[in-house]
């Protein structure tokens, strides 16, 4: 945009003069408001305007002081009086102005109007463009929390695998007892470093508060290896058991939750030997 | 203004809470300026004048919530209120009329030399060095009143010679008084 001819325009004169109609008023008030060098140029007509109004200062005589100031403290007193409006800058038939200038002030109009429009539609799809990622941080957090839970998962797996894959492992299934002859559990046993994993194949849920508790028989005499939780539904995980030196058989039993120092040996619900 | 103690935006603050002493000191730095336009808009009718410089510092007192400094100087408000005041005192009198414009024109022109109680000020005789022509110009316009087309009606001049000439009018104002 050609401010340049604006300024040229004469305008900012009239402006100063007071000899602009409302419109042309708006206008030059729009584009002093939007250009700097408008707004520039502006002042310093009107300093220099100023300047002149200024060098030729009369003094009034006193009493009209003194006439303001019991005018204004009579008002005081009734002040429930509606305060006098400003008379603007009177409007005067509109003058013919240049094309180019007509343009010009209908593009600051415009350029007023279409940057509200712009700034409501991104006001708009910023807040939309808020939710979206919203929504999407929210997906990758679940995507994440999965991922975590997998790499687990797979983590867990590569360790079970490398424990029953492991040459030194040895596989035991315990198979159900009179007690429960449909229960089965597996035991890998690694001699060398005496670990123990057990896989929960079949048992029955244990009534509340009791727990399945694993034992190892070590010379004739049952240690406690642990006690565990059934797994959930679909879960093929091992279990890591305490470890366990020189046993021939693993076992079963159920028990109150926490353990027992000693099994109930009525309470055996699957057993196998080495 | 440099007679004033206070800064403009102290002397702003100051009236925006009715203070009185503000607005005497608002009184004394711009009555001048003020009366001096008024007087030329009322063709030195000095009566009407002062009714007139009353009018106009009793509303800026009562209207001076309205004021707002970004908008522009506190002078460019008052002196705007002034003259608003005087031109449409001088309407309400009838007094205006495009006969009188001619009269008008020799009465700007003489004002400069002869009155008297016009303040002596440097300033105004580097003004006076401004062309006859663009003076009158620029005082039909601010003082007179007039609108464009009657000042181009009267002075016998296309509207835009008018328009340009008011234009290099206030440039040469700019140059004189800088």
């Amino acid at each position: 945009m050609d401010t340049r001819e604006y300024i040229e325009s004469g305008k900012l004169e009239n402006y100063v003069l007071g000899i602009c109609s409302t419109d042309e008023k708006q206008e030059v008030e729009c584009m002093a408001r939007i250009f700097p060098e408008v707004k520039k140029e502006l002042e310093s007509i009107r300093l220099s305007f100023e300047q002149y109004v200024l060098a030729n200062k009369v003094s009034p005589p006193a009493s009209v002081k003194s006439k303001i100031f019991e005018e204004i403290e009579k008002d005081e007193k009734s002040s429930a009086k509606p305060e006098a409006k400003i008379i603007s800058i009177e409007s005067r038939p509109k003058v013919d102005s240049g094309r180019g200038v007509k343009m010009l002030a209908a593009a600051c109009i415009a350029l007023l109007i279409i940057s509200g429009f712009i700034a409501y539609n991104l006001l708009q799809k910023n807040d939309a463009l808020t939710a979206q990622i919203n929504a999407l941080q929210n997906d990758q957090q679940t995507a994440n929390a999965k991922y975590d839970e997998l790499n687990n998962r797979f983590g867990k797996m590569n360790e079970q695998f490398a424990v029953m894959s492991n040459p030194n492992s040895t596989h035991v299934i315990m198979k159900g007892t009179a007690v429960s002859p449909q229960s089965v559990a597996s035991i890998y046993w690694n001699k060398e470093s005496k670990e123990v994993f057990m896989a929960v194949n079949s048992l029955p849920q244990p009534p509340a508060g009791m727990q399945y508790q694993l034992w190892g028989i070590v010379n004739g005499k049952p240690v406690d290896l642990g006690v565990f939780d059934m797994p959930s539904p679909g879960d093929s995980m091992l279990h890591k058991m305490k470890p366990v030196e020189g046993a021939a058989t693993f076992a079963v039993t159920l028990e109150k939750a926490g353990g027992s120092p000693t099994p109930t040996l009525d309470q055996m619900y699957v057993a196998g030997n080495i | 203004m440099s007679q004033n103690k206070l800064t403009e935006s102290d002397l702003v603050r100051l009236l925006k809470q009715k203070d009185k002493a503000a607005f005497s000191d608002l009184y004394d730095s711009y009555s001048g300026a003020l009366y001096g336009v008024i007087l030329r808009v009322l063709n030195n009718d000095e009566e009407t004048a002062q009714d007139v410089l009353q009018d106009a510092f009793v509303k800026i007192w009562k209207s001076f919530e309205s004021y707002d400094d970004s908008k522009g100087t506190l002078f460019t408000w008052i002196l705007n209120i002034a003259r608003n005041t005087a031109i449409d005192k001088v309407r309400s009198l009838k007094r205006h009329s495009i006969q009188s414009l001619e009269k008008n024109v020799h009465l700007v022109d003489s004002q400069y030399s002869t009155s008297s109680s016009v303040d002596k000020i440097g300033l105004k005789e580097v003004i006076n060095k401004l062309k006859p022509e663009y003076k009158a110009i620029i005082d039909l316009a601010y003082f007179g009143g007039f609108t464009q087309e009657e000042i181009s009606e009267q002075l016998k001049l296309p509207l835009g010679t008018v328009k340009t000439r008011a234009r290099t009018a206030l440039i040469e104002l700019r140059k004189i008084i800088n």
